[in-house]
């Protein structure tokens, strides 16, 4: 029989080499980021330095770089703000492209959720086989990864005629299962006594929804809305498929192909890129802890 | 309680910090193409076009003069003055320096004076007298006089072998007188046979000598009949049938004449046989032409006559001409006989002079013999010959000997006469060449130019051949060369004129006159255009920038040529290129490789990846390089 002693110690030693684990998993995680923060301080011909044989091996025969050998450079030489002068200033394109990015995301997230809570409320209150079903189906969907729906996407686009505007995304975009199944979790979990209540006062179907419902969820929503958000903040396949003029796209579509670009600039715009949806999870980071509580928590 | 309150206000914070950041984008946004446009550089750009390039060839060549004359040096020298300096013009004549020399002046007094004295002992040597032999030929004359004396008595000892006897000494005595007698009287022949009268010499001499004289008698008197003939034929001939000829033409004319009027008149008549005074002129002129032409009938009847005796007077000038043949035969033959009388005269002379000798020769031979009383001694005869004999072979080997030394010596003189004349020309010419570094000369131009080098200062030491300065012959003319490539030789022409681009020149032209391979670069194909120069400005050694026009053609691509550069790549002009953005046309500068075919001053016929539409930049703020973005010019 083992001692409390070594049974303590047994304990600690594990939980510092899960520690350890843990600790390399979010460093192995975090560097990307810290990577381009830091390189964003750098000069072109700096980052050209450390990384030209990856960029130009992949796009030109020129060569303009020294060393063959890649090279991660988190401390700059010098640190430098020229790419963020550049980009701030002196880049109309890139900045054009964020606010591409913005007029893509935010009407697809507010109606994306707006949708997602008035079908979720529909799935919460009412009972019933083609409820059922229809919601099977909605799961079904949620299951199937993008790219599956990427061609009906396409092809109902160019019926519809609106392939190659930004209607094609925002479309599409606006009804997603994930979002409704969520919510509709989340409903479900809400105690139908405060509808009975509220009917009982006199209170509408829409009224219910409206002053009872979205109140109560609206941490989920919130959390949705964010995850929403940064899901179609980073999308690359539709603005290319769906899209026709380079000069709509977003500029998570620049910095995926970033090689062809200016390299310079491709870490202070990386930033720029992801300081709005960084300040969106800061904003609603209680909210998504607690809306994803709901939506799993204890049944209804 | 206070933990969500926290958290709002942090919730607050971020809000604000989300909505100053997006805020500022949306400025920046809407300023950013300003501050681009402001930090893009600027370029001015045209579009390449067609159009026509009369294209140049250019070149610079230092001005060369056409010919030069160098001022050189005679003799070792001092400078003492320089009277030009670079870039004067001169005329032939002119004095360009002053050499000095006179420290040698001594010597060449002295090489005068030796050479004076050398001189007299040559025309010393040369009066030397001619050797002369007239003594010694006089000698062997005697000497041989002796010998023919003492042979004659040793031929009339052995004649007269034994003693001469009275009787035979009479005999000769006679003989002598009998030929002195003979000779006397032919002596008296010849004299007359000399004075031409041979009446006095006997027949025997003179048979001959009368048929001569008969036959010439008769030849000069069929002379003068044959003469005589002549001149009665002459005298006979009183119209010469050339004067005759003259005659009957003429009266054959008037009788044509005659004839003619004759015809006429008949014609009158038989158009009008009615008319009485018709038909009398037609009767007399019948009478008139029968008349003309009756005389000249007998003009030509007499023709006849006068030939024939013309004829006879030639016969007659032959036959006096042959007599005249026959009277100098005969003449000679009289001569000859003439001639072989007095030879004949001779023969006896000689023989009888043969006679008068031979009788004189016993003579003297008694009388020798009368005097030694015995006979001749012919051994004491002959030895006497043989010393003669001797005696003249010693005196002629003598006189050669004396001949073989003096031509010796005569030798020897001519060899010490040609080393004295040797001295003599070298010495002089050691003369000449001090009398070159000698004395003060002054140096002066032989022609008219421009000089273009001094070489010498005052104080200088020049040596001989040295150069003192150069002249350029103005009148030679001026010449700039410079090197082309052959494409550029085949678009130029001969004769064509080339602007000179470098400064103004009043009336400078520039004429191109040869195109020719460029030997100093052997392999390479680049020519060498030569150019005339002339007017008055021109300098040697000036810097001449020329440009000639070559041919014009029109071309699809011209842009301007400050628009063309070049790397390592080759030559290329950046184009602009136009993008369309949400905040409209953004320019971009390409690269377009190009070849350049043809250019002028200013603009350039291009071909390769730009056409003619395109817009090409020609100037820029800054440095671009390919795919830069640029701002247009306002």
């Amino acid at each position: 029989m083992k001692t409390p002693v070594i049974r303590h110690a047994k304990e600690k030693i594990a939980t510092a080499l899960l520690f350890l684990l843990a600790l390399f998993a979010a460093l192995l995680f975090i560097m990307p980021t810290v990577l381009t923060i830091s390189n964003s301080f750098m000069t072109e011909k700096e980052i050209m330095a450390n990384y030209g044989a990856m960029i130009e091996n992949a796009t030109e025969d020129k060569k303009s770089y020294i060393s063959e050998d890649l090279n991660l450079k988190f401390i700059p030489d010098s640190v430098s703000l020229a790419q963020y002068s550049s980009v701030l200033f002196k880049s109309p394109d890139y900045l054009l492209k964020f606010w591409n990015s913005v007029i893509l995301v935010v009407p697809i997230t507010v109606f994306q959720i707006f949708l997602a809570a008035v079908t979720a409320y529909g799935f919460s209150r009412y009972r019933g086989r083609i409820r059922e079903i229809i919601f099977f189906a909605y799961i079904i969907l949620m299951l199937m990864p993008y790219q599956v729906t990427l061609v009906p996407n396409y092809l109902v686009s160019d019926f519809l005629g609106i392939l190659g505007t930004r209607w094609a995304i925002v479309l599409p975009g606006i009804f997603s299962p994930f979002s409704v199944y969520l919510l509709t979790k989340v409903m479900r979990r809400i105690p139908k006594a405060y509808f009975e209540a509220a009917r009982l006062d006199g209170a509408g179907e829409f009224q219910i929804f409206w002053q009872i419902c979205l109140p109560l969820c609206r941490s989920s929503m919130l959390s949705v809305g964010l995850l929403v958000f940064i899901d179609y903040w980073n999308m690359v396949e539709q603005p290319l498929i769906l899209l026709d003029s380079e000069e709509q796209y977003p500029l998570s579509v620049f910095l995926s192909q970033i090689n062809a670009g200016d390299v310079g600039l491709a870490f202070a715009v990386a930033v720029v890129y992801m300081i709005p949806a960084l300040l969106l999870f800061l904003y609603g980071e209680e909210y998504l802890v607690e809306g994803i509580t709901y939506s799993g928590g204890v049944k209804g | 309680m206070e933990e969500q309150n926290k958290n709002a206000k942090r919730r607050e914070h971020i809000k604000t910090f989300l909505i100053i950041f997006l805020a500022l984008l949306l400025v920046l946004t809407f300023f950013s193409n300003t501050i681009l446009n402001y930090s893009l550089p600027t370029v001015s750009a045209q579009y390449a076009s067609y159009g026509t390039i009369t294209e140049r060839v250019r070149g610079s060549g230092i001005v060369m003069a056409n010919q030069k004359y160098e001022v050189v040096a005679e003799g070792n020298r001092t400078v003492t003055s320089v009277s030009v300096k670079v870039g004067d013009e001169i005329k032939a004549g002119d004095p360009l320096f002053v050499l000095d020399a006179s420290q040698n002046d001594e010597a060449v007094k002295e090489a005068e004076a030796a050479i004076e004295a050398a001189e007299l002992e040559y025309q010393k040597a040369l009066l030397t007298a001619v050797p002369d032999y007239a003594k010694e030929n006089q000698e062997i004359a005697a000497a041989r006089e002796d010998l023919q004396i003492a042979i004659h008595r040793l031929n009339a000892a052995k004649n007269t072998t034994g003693k001469i006897s009275d009787a035979a000494y009479k005999q000769a005595t006679d003989d002598a007188q009998k030929a002195a007698e003979h000779i006397t009287e032919l002596t008296g022949y010849l004299t007359l046979a000399g004075s031409g009268e041979t009446d006095g010499i006997p027949a025997a001499y003179t048979g001959g000598l009368q048929a001569a004289k008969a036959a010439h008698d008769a030849a000069l008197d069929a002379l003068e009949q044959a003469k005589a003939d002549l001149e009665a034929k002459k005298a006979a001939l009183t119209v010469t049938s050339a004067e005759q000829q003259a005659t009957i033409q003429e009266l054959e004319r008037a009788a044509e004449t005659a004839e003619t009027a004759y015809a006429r008149a008949k014609a009158d008549y038989e158009a009008n046989t009615q008319d009485i005074t018709l038909q009398r002129a037609m009767e007399d002129a019948e009478q008139t032409a029968r008349y003309a032409r009756e005389d000249a009938d007998a003009a030509a009847a007499a023709l006849t006559g006068i030939q024939a005796q013309e004829t006879a007077i030639a016969q007659a000038q032959t036959a006096v001409n042959d007599a005249e043949t026959a009277e100098r035969n005969a003449n000679k033959a009289l001569n000859d006989a003439i001639s072989g009388v007095t030879a004949a005269i001779q023969r006896d002379m000689d023989a009888a002079n043969a006679q008068a000798d031979a009788a004189a020769a016993v003579l003297n031979a008694y009388n020798q013999q009368g005097s030694s009383g015995e006979a001749m001694d012919i051994t004491a005869l002959e030895d006497a010959v043989t010393q003669q004999e001797r005696t003249v072979q010693t005196l002629l080997i003598t006189l050669a000997e004396t001949q073989k030394a003096d031509e010796l010596t005569q030798q020897i003189g001519d060899l010490d006469l040609q080393t004295k004349q040797a001295d003599i020309e070298k010495q002089k010419a050691e003369l000449e060449e001090l009398k070159k570094n000698s004395g003060t000369v002054t140096v002066k131009s032989k022609n008219a130019g421009v000089v273009s080098t001094v070489n010498a200062v005052t104080g200088d030491e020049v040596t001989d051949g040295m150069v003192l300065a150069e002249i350029t012959l103005t009148d030679a003319g001026y010449t700039v060369q410079f090197s082309v490539t052959a494409e550029q030789a085949r678009k130029v022409s001969i004769g064509s004129l080339a602007d000179i681009t470098n400064g103004y020149y009043s009336d400078l032209t520039a004429k191109l006159v040869s195109a020719k391979a460029n030997t100093e670069e052997p392999g390479s194909s680049g020519k060498i255009l030569t150019f005339d120069i002339t007017g008055s400005d021109v300098t040697v050694g000036e810097m001449l920038s020329l440009s000639i026009n070559c041919s014009s053609n029109s071309y699809d691509c011209v842009v301007p040529s400050s628009s063309i550069m070049e790397d390592n790549d080759g030559k290329f002009v950046l184009v602009v290129r136009s993008r369309s953005t949400p905040l409209g046309n953004r320019y971009y500068v390409s690269r377009a490789n190009i070849t350049v075919l043809a250019s002028d001053e200013t603009n350039s016929a291009v071909q390769g990846d730009v056409t003619y539409s395109d817009f090409v930049v020609t100037a820029s703020e800054e440095p671009l390089t390919p795919g830069k973005q640029v701002r247009m010019e306002d």
